[in-house]
């Protein structure tokens, strides 16, 4: 298992966590800090360079704050196929996620048991 | 005498005037002849002649041929007017048909002349070269060398038409007169065989007439013989068939009224062939001499029994006296006289009386104490087919010539008849014979041949038909019906019909008969049917006078009746419809027929019935409308038309929602309003729109067609976001488009409904009508709404508020005076001095106002403004404006207050010229005035140095109010009280966004009717935290946001709440504020967006400004990509939120619960 950590100019930063999940090869990124529209669009390059052949796991449950400008970025990477969201319930921005109607799991076991499911 | 003037030969007139002139001797030297010219008054006088001539021979000609030949006659005699003339008749092809000719030796052929041409333009035309046999025409001086051709025609003339022809005299200058008189000739012409004509065609159609008549005598009779053989046939085997269906009474019954029936009409047959044979004179009586009043009274008496059935009593007063007639003739004479008697005679007596007053005649008389005969009827009572009017009686069936067959048998016999009558007490018929001396040489039993005997006649049994038919409706009227349908009133004075319609009507129908007018009405008005048919033709009321009655009487006015009649033929029926019935049917008709029609008018009438429901409810819902329309005239802005249109029963509907959408000026947006019950965030969301949007509501101005929506899930596609959006408050939706009168759709109003609808065509309607009222409204409330965006616009360009500040929040208001819009001489400023925490504000008021006060009071701003960046010091800011203003005329006893707050140090320092003092309002609501740097108004008449600047602190959260002198002064209101109300006012303000402030003192301080003054105000809160509130104010800058939410996170942290509050906070702030920047500021670093954070309690409430106008679609982020959630954040994780939007920016205050 590999891991990578990245920090952006300030606010947020993303953990690279690799690792095989039953046969298959699953990428978990953990985001830390706040999302607003002044760095959305990092957010969506970053996901962009993960973005691949393999399932994207992007874990928010640590994140402090995530507003609009994140949950369009991740509507648009959630649309392009790929990506899991993790959301835990003691996140902070659980609740803005369910008003938006972000499809989320629990947890990234959650998230991993949906992608063997297929 | 003929004169040669101008070049032509002229006949003229002269009177001469001989005076002897004598010379001095008194001697005749010479002699002076005067001579006038009189030939225009020779001449005129002559043609007025001829034209009286022409117009007297017009009197009394009566063919058209005469016309001419009398025409040809007078113009002969003025052969010096008319040389010669030719007149010719055409018909309506152009031929010649009658032709009449004046001095000519032998006629002209019609072809010489343009005739046709003359008709048809309708005008005279001169023929120049004349035909060689007009040669000779004339004397030879007066030899015509040219001729008019004029048209004669009239306004009657339809067939064709007439010219004359008329030479000129060639000695005669063919002037204005001469031509008049020819077309004077002309239209005398014309009307003599106008009238002429009338009188040929008046003769011809009596003639017509005549012939008519002898046709029609002649048909009568041909058709009584062809009727009467099939008649006899008919009748004689019935008989039979009577006879042998014994066994069957229902079957004889209906026989026996075919038999009767039958007989009646060979009877009718037999006295129009009696009576035909008369008029055409081929009767000769077969003269006997009999003992009349024996054979009298024997025929008479075959009325005794149905007399006696009737209670009537038939008195036969007929002494012997010999006479001589034609017994047959004698029969039809009495039986018609006694059965007329016994019809018109309900009650009382007939008289039958012969006597022999003298020997020389016998009198007989047929009298009764019938109803009797109105005067004017008497006259014509004898004239065959007459039949009096109105009368009552048993019934009127008949013909109408009886009366005549007896007055035709009696003439023939050489005697006559007369009539005596009076109208209510009887009626006698004398009829005088002359007596025959010679004895008796026939019997009186000497009957007829054919018939078995008197009694078997059918004048009687018609008699005992008519009684029958009496008895029969007696029945009827008390017979039982079953309670539960509709009653039909039959009124018929034919027994056998109303028995006839009886049987076809029961099985359907409760059916009531009666056999007059009269009794029919009664019955009416005391049974209430649902629908009546009656005869025309009955006694005491016929069918018209009936149904006259019935619509006159408001209780049966709108009974349906159909009337019935032998009387065929489309006027007729006409005549039926304008008495009032509603349907008419001709005799012979089918019982189905009747049938058919009785249900069709018993339906319609309760269609009528619902429809008037219908009607009232209409009427009720007009009554609405009008009153909506009332209350909508005095609404004032575009929430107050929604919020009338939801009060309104009739324009709602009950509709839980209104919305109104307005095309903006740039034709490719839509502003939108809500009311009623909408979530707020779906009226933030689509608050404004692109006009191509997919949101029905706009849909319905784009196509300008209106929308019915009865079920928001049967929608297309392309609605699901909008649809989604709404639900669950809009489940259904009238939109109708806002059209100006050219067409145009400038709107669109839309009704709502939380559930599905099932929209009639009239709610559709209604919907309609309601948006024409509200085009209507809105267009009023535009034209308003420009004036205050006038002076809005005004207040912006004289009035520069510094919107970059973020040393402070700074709000303003400018409130014009109620009565007039003008520029008023009031302003303030706002100004950011060198150092970013220091912000410079003033508000001055120029005496006067209008145009010369804005310039004094925008010189007066500059200048203030310069001064604010020459000078730190705000009393020598003032003293420097006072120096200036000193040179300004029109400056004079302006006042100003003007402050400096330095947000880092808390302070304020201030300085006043002759304006009332500065407010400050502390975060724990103390208010205090600032009172100090007292100055005397700029300009003054006695100028005094000013005192020192005046200082006050500014403690965090505080707020600084100036404001002009119409906020707080009121007529016979002391200054003092004035700022007390002010102090009061502002007191619970302390938590409260500046620009609710600004509005709240606005509105708590205006007098009842309004202001009369302007009214400037400028409030200003220094970036600040305290523990109660958290004021900020950035650039419009995406760098700004995060910093922002750290400092407001700190500050959230310091109020101690839940992280889980904080955040939520944290988030709905953060994205209002980012609305503010990218809407309402367009990320434009020179704007700020403002935020003011007011912790009371557990209670967080948060409003984030801007100073711009949100453009663009508002929800057209919810369809692209991003799916705009910002919105839905606000509203999802704040208890409440208020949008205000004015001219000047949008404030969105959110208001959250937070736990701890």
């Amino acid at each position: 298992m590999t891991s990578q950590e990245r920090t952006t100019a300030y606010q947020f930063m993303l953990r690279t966590v690799d690792g095989p999940s039953g046969q298959t090869t699953v990428r978990t990124l953990e985001l830390a800090g706040e999302i607003d529209a002044s760095n959305a669009e990092e957010l969506d390059h970053a996901l962009g360079e993960h973005a691949g052949s393999i399932p994207l796991i992007l874990d928010l449950s640590a994140a402090e704050f995530f507003d609009s400008a994140g949950f369009a970025v991740l509507d648009r990477r959630l649309a392009g196929g790929g990506l899991l969201v993790v959301i835990s319930s003691d996140s902070l921005i659980r609740r803005a996620a369910s008003l938006i109607n972000v499809p989320f799991h629990d947890s990234v076991n959650d998230a991993l048991a949906a992608i063997a499911d297929g | 005498m003929p004169l040669e003037r101008k070049g032509q030969q002229e006949d003229c007139y002269f009177t001469y005037c001989y005076s002897p002139i004598r010379d001095e001797d008194q001697a005749v030297g010479g002699v002076l002849v005067t001579v006038f010219e009189t030939t225009e008054r020779v001449l005129s006088e002559r043609r007025m002649r001829c034209l009286q001539e022409l117009a007297e021979a017009r009197a009394d000609v009566t063919s058209v041929s005469e016309v001419l030949s009398r025409a040809g006659e007078i113009l002969g005699r003025y052969a010096s007017e008319v040389p010669f003339a030719c007149l010719h008749r055409v018909d309506e092809a152009g031929t010649v048909v009658d032709s009449a000719y004046v001095g000519l030796a032998q006629p002209v052929a019609a072809s010489a002349w343009p005739i046709q041409e003359s008709i048809e333009r309708r005008e005279p035309i001169v023929v120049a070269a004349l035909p060689a046999v007009v040669s000779d025409a004339g004397s030879s001086e007066h030899r015509p060398t040219s001729a008019i051709v004029l048209p004669v025609v009239g306004s009657s003339q339809s067939d064709g038409g007439a010219v004359l022809v008329c030479g000129l005299n060639p000695r005669r200058v063919f002037d204005s007169g001469y031509r008049s008189f020819l077309d004077l000739v002309g239209e005398n012409l014309a009307a003599g065989l106008a009238s002429a004509s009338t009188r040929e065609q008046e003769r011809q159609r009596a003639e017509a007439l005549a012939a008519l008549d002898r046709a029609k005598t002649a048909f009568l009779t041909n058709v009584s013989h062809e009727f009467r053989t099939p008649l006899t046939l008919m009748l004689a085997p019935l008989e039979d068939v009577i006879a042998g269906a014994r066994h069957d009474p229902e079957l004889v019954a209906r026989l026996e009224s075919v038999s009767l029936n039958g007989k009646r009409l060979l009877r009718l047959v037999n006295s129009l062939l009696d009576f035909t044979r008369v008029e055409a004179g081929q009767s000769e009586p077969q003269l006997q001499t009999v003992d009349v009043g024996a054979l009298t009274a024997q025929i008479a008496s075959s009325f005794a029994e149905v007399c006696e059935r009737a209670g009537i009593v038939l008195r036969l007063e007929c002494d012997s006296v010999p006479g001589a007639i034609d017994m047959e003739m004698w029969e039809t004479i009495v039986l018609n006289l006694v059965s007329n008697a016994f019809k018109f005679t309900v009650q009382g007596e007939i008289t039958v009386s012969v006597a022999r007053p003298d020997p020389e005649q016998i009198v007989v008389t047929v009298s009764d104490t019938g109803t009797g005969i109105a005067k004017e009827d008497l006259p014509r009572l004898s004239e065959r087919f007459y039949r009096a009017p109105n009368v009552s009686g048993r019934s009127v069936e008949g013909s109408g010539i009886g009366l005549a067959l007896v007055r035709s048998l009696v003439e023939l016999q050489g005697g006559n008849l007369q009539i005596e009558s009076q109208l209510g007490a009887g009626t006698a018929v004398t009829i005088r014979l002359p007596a025959h001396l010679s004895s008796v040489s026939a019997t009186a039993t000497d009957r007829p041949a054919g018939w078995r005997s008197y009694t078997d006649n059918p004048y009687v049994s018609e008699a005992f038909q008519w009684l029958r038919g009496e008895d029969d409706d007696q029945r009827a009227a008390g017979a039982d019906r079953p309670a539960d349908r509709p009653l039909v009133l039959v009124a018929d004075d034919n027994a056998d019909m109303r028995r006839y319609l009886d049987r076809a009507l029961r099985p359907r129908w409760n059916v009531v008969a009666f056999g007059d007018g009269r009794s029919a009405l009664e019955a009416a008005r005391n049974l209430m049917p649902d629908l009546i048919v009656t005869d025309v033709m009955m006694p005491t009321l016929d069918g018209f006078a009936l149904v006259e009655a019935i619509r006159s009487d408001p209780k049966l006015a709108t009974l349906p009746v159909i009337m019935l009649s032998a009387r065929a033929g489309v006027e007729s029926a006409g005549d039926g419809f304008a008495a009032g019935s509603d349907d008419y049917l001709v005799k012979p008709f089918s019982s189905q027929d009747l049938i058919n029609r009785i249900e069709a008018r018993l339906q319609s009438v309760a269609r009528g019935r619902l429809s008037a429901e219908q009607h009232a409810l209409a009427a009720e819902r007009s009554t609405a409308l009008v009153e909506l329309s009332a209350r909508l005239s005095a609404v004032a802005s575009v929430p107050d038309l929604l919020a009338e249109l939801l009060a309104s029963p009739v324009a709602s509907r009950g509709a839980s929602m209104a919305a109104l959408a307005t095309l903006e000026p740039d034709r490719a947006h839509v502003r939108a309003y809500f009311a009623g019950e909408i979530h707020s965030e779906f009226a933030d969301r689509y608050h404004t729109l692109a006009l191509d949007a997919p949101v029905p509501g706009v849909e319905v101005i784009r196509t300008n067609q209106p929308m019915v929506i009865r079920d928001t899930r049967n929608l297309e596609q392309r609605y699901a976001v909008v649809v989604s959006d709404a639900t669950p408050a809009i489940r259904a939706a009238l939109i109708e488009p806002l059209r100006r009168p050219d067409g145009e759709a400038v709107g669109g109003l839309t009704l709502a409904w939380p559930t599905p609808q099932q929209f009639s065509e009239e709610e559709i309607a209604l919907a309609e009508q309601v948006a024409h009222m509200v085009t209507l409204t809105l267009q009023r409330i535009e034209v308003a709404e420009h004036e205050h965006n006038i002076a809005a616009a005004l207040q912006e360009r004289l009035l520069d508020l510094d919107v970059s500040s973020s040393a402070a929040v700074i709000s303003a208001l400018y409130q014009p005076a109620r009565e007039v819009l003008r520029v008023g001489g009031d302003w303030y400023t706002a100004t950011a001095l060198d150092q970013g925490s220091r912000l410079a504000i003033s508000v001055g008021d120029v005496v006067g106002n209008g145009l010369e006060g804005a310039t004094v009071m925008s010189q007066l701003r500059s200048a203030l403004g310069a001064a604010a960046l020459a000078r730190t010091d705000p009393s020598a800011v003032l003293e420097l404006l006072e120096r200036y203003a000193t040179r300004v005329s029109g400056a004079a006893c302006a006042t100003v207050a003007y402050a400096v707050i330095d947000s880092d140090a808390g302070s304020v320092e201030y300085a006043c010229a002759g304006h009332p003092y500065p407010l400050l309002l502390t975060a724990d609501g103390t208010v205090s005035y600032l009172e100090e740097g007292r100055r005397v108004p700029l300009a003054s008449s006695c100028p005094r140095p000013g005192g020192a600047t005046g200082r006050s602190d500014l403690g965090p959260g505080s707020v600084l109010l100036l404001y002009t002198d119409g906020l707080i002064e009121r007529r016979g209101e002391s200054l003092d009280a004035g700022l007390n109300r002010l102090a009061s006012a502002a007191a619970d303000c302390a938590l409260l966004p500046v620009s609710e402030v600004c509005s709240a003192l606005l509105a708590r301080m205006a007098p009842e009717n309004g202001y009369t003054d302007d009214v400037a105000l400028v409030a200003v809160r220094p970036a600040a935290a305290t523990a109660q509130s958290f004021i900020q104010s950035v650039p419009a800058q995406k760098t700004e946001i995060a910093p922002l939410r750290g400092r407001l996170r700190a500050w959230l942290r310091s109020v101690g709440m839940s992280l889980q509050s904080e955040h939520d906070v944290l988030l709905a702030v953060g994205e209002a504020v980012n609305n503010a920047m990218e809407h309402g500021s367009d990320f434009d670093w020179r704007r700020s967006v403002s935020l003011e954070v007011f912790a009371d309690g557990s209670r967080i409430s948060a409003t984030v400004g801007d100073r711009g106008h949100w453009k663009g679609d508002s929800a057209a982020s919810r369809r692209a990509s991003s799916r705009g959630h910002g919105l839905t954040v606000i509203h999802g994780l704040s208890k409440d939120v208020q949008t205000v939007r004015t001219l000047l920016g949008t404030r969105v205050t959110m208001t959250f619960e937070s736990s701890q």
